[in-house]
């Protein structure tokens, strides 16, 4: 029988192999370990800050606060850091070499690299969350105790019926399931910091460009919707042109950010975070064709 | 490479229009929601009154927690007694999270009451009229402030009820107290205490008629909505009404207790 090669097809199995070697690879550098402990004791901290507040129940209020802002700055610096070293690192050790020498496609690998990073990320803001949601019993223990040994009866209602009232406000305010929604598009946005930063790494001349230039999209991404709103008004040409170049570019990181609506009690519906959801995956899978169509091309 | 540059701005230029479209939908809905916490965009103005740390952190989407850092300033303020700067920073905080009760809620409390009673004893006035004066300037700050709170959470009781409450204090007029607390009442999540003080507050403004009616109103609710210890109370005070108004025997709705006695007593 006649030998005939057969055709590569892409494989889902290779880019989980890179996958999981990306995951280890990185759960094992320093700077991983470092920024983790840094966020688990920002998140600690939260508890030691509450007690400036004014309010006994403003007390949650900062926990979720702090806590969902520090799951949001740790993951994304641990996006930011741990995606610009991906390809950086494989050029440098020329552990890229015998990969792409083996049947291995170049968006495999590509992906495969995402793919490890968005399973990191998953990681980490679950650690996170539980770390945070640990404190928020923490604290509701806290509270519900002080609730129940200080009301006292009131003309109408006795200690006890006093006591219910409190306790029911503060679980209201430490078991909302909102939060879970916001942690969810925390992490979406997260995957967006990773995949932009990605692509900037296909280009970029070194690991500090990735970092400084998807830093920067960063802080422009919480700005995109005022640009937006600013260049369908009346403006200058100048002013236009640049508003454009921001919009065209940038993401809407701002739409993320659920949580001061999450923390002060107003709802966030479903539909909402799908359709959140729905538009950060889009603008990821953008980015990680961009990434791909010049990783393609890039001379290794 | 030309290949390349194709590629890219075919799929970017593809991509923006559907972003474009989506991020409208997204925005429209943020906005409908008020998931950005309704506070002001980062203005010169907010700029100058934030640290380069705070505006930074604002610009980066932490506007909570910027707001949280100054009002633990603002709360610093307070405990030095160095009003003006604790006002600067509860105003500020409200601009940076608009939707937080206990912002509104607590910046009313540190102006009417607070920073007026401290004002009110500081040994820097010499004059018991100007003490008076700057007294009343923060009371009137904290009804300004509370009424704000109102604009911009009209569907909470909380704000309602502290403005009639401050208007009844620290005002010392609880006829104009009782159109906030009815308001308050109104809410289906009001406690108790909040829909009994309407009542309180005719009787205290000698408009013992109304209060009457608001008792009996109460009265001829579900009486298994409220504990029963409340419906007690309403009786005592209905009767209270009743006695002073002298309504016949036969007119009565809440019967006097003593009466009730002796007629168990006959049987």
């Amino acid at each position: 029988m006649e030998n005939t090669p057969t055709q590569l097809h892409f494989s889902p199995g290779r880019m989980w192999t890179i996958g999981r070697n990306t995951m280890t690879e990185v759960i094992r550098q320093k700077f991983f370990y470092i920024l983790v402990i840094f966020a688990i004791v920002v998140l600690m901290s939260s508890v030691y800050l509450s007690q400036f507040s004014s309010l006994e129940i403003d007390r949650a209020k900062f926990i979720k606060d702090f806590g969902l802002a520090a799951i949001t700055v740790f993951g994304a610096i641990i996006a930011m850091v741990g995606t610009s070293q991906l390809l950086p690192l494989e050029l440098e050790n020329r552990t890229i070499y015998p990969i792409l020498a083996k049947p291995v496609f170049r968006g495999e690998f590509l992906l495969g690299k995402y793919a490890g990073m968005a399973m990191l990320l998953l990681l980490t803001v679950v650690l996170m969350g539980l770390i945070f949601t640990g404190l928020l019993f923490y604290t509701e223990h806290q509270l519900v105790k002080a609730a129940m040994a200080g009301g006292g009866p009131t003309p109408e209602i006795s200690a006890q019926e006093a006591a219910r009232q409190a306790v029911q406000q503060i679980l209201k305010q430490t078991r909302d399931p909102d939060l879970v929604k916001a942690v969810v598009l925390i992490y979406f946005k997260v995957l967006m910091v990773s995949a932009i930063t990605l692509l900037i790494s296909t280009f970029a001349t070194s690991v500090i460009f990735s970092v400084v230039a998807s830093t920067m999209v960063y802080i422009c991404g919480h700005l995109e919707a005022a640009a937006r709103q600013t260049w369908l008004g009346d403006q200058a040409i100048m002013s236009k042109l640049m508003l454009l170049i921001i919009t065209f570019f940038v993401p809407d990181l701002n739409a993320f950010n659920v949580a001061d609506a999450v923390v002060v009690g107003q709802g966030v519906p479903w539909n909402y975070v799908c359709k959140t959801v729905g538009y950060g995956a889009f603008y990821s899978g953008v980015a990680l064709l961009v990434a791909h169509f010049i990783f393609q091309e890039k001379e290794i | 490479m030309k290949k390349l540059v194709y590629q890219i701005a075919l799929v970017m230029v593809a991509a923006f229009v559907l972003k474009w479209g989506w991020e409208g939908s997204m925005n429209e809905d943020f906005d409908r929601l008020k998931l950005g916490g309704g506070g002001a965009q980062l203005s010169l103005e907010l700029r100058s009154k934030l640290s380069q740390n705070l505006a930074i952190a604002l610009l980066s989407g932490f506007r909570g927690i910027v707001a949280d850092f100054v009002w633990l300033a603002a709360h610093g303020a307070w405990e030095n007694q160095v009003w003006y700067k604790m006002r600067e920073g509860i105003e500020l905080a409200v601009i940076l999270q608009p939707h937080s009760i206990s912002f509104w809620d607590i910046g009313a409390w540190h102006f009417a009451w607070n920073a007026s009673y401290g004002e009110f004893s500081n040994p820097k006035y010499t004059n018991k009229a100007h003490r008076l004066k700057v007294q009343r300037d923060w009371i009137m700050a904290g009804r300004k402030f509370l009424h704000e709170g109102i604009r911009n959470n009209p569907g909470h009781y909380e704000l309602h009820f502290k403005l009639g409450w401050l208007i009844y204090q620290k005002l010392e007029d609880p006829l104009n107290a009782v159109p906030h607390l009815q308001k308050a009442a109104g809410f289906p999540d009001a406690p108790l205490y909040v829909t009994r003080m309407v009542g309180h507050m005719y009787q205290k403004g000698g408009k013992t008629r109304d209060a009457y009616e608001w008792w009996k109103q109460l009265w001829l609710e579900d009486h298994s909505k409220y504990p029963q210890q409340l419906w007690y109370k309403i009786e005592q005070w209905g009767r209270e009404c009743e006695e002073k108004l002298n309504i016949p025997d036969a007119e009565r709705i809440f019967p006097s207790r003593k009466k009730s006695v002796n007629v168990k007593g006959k049987k």
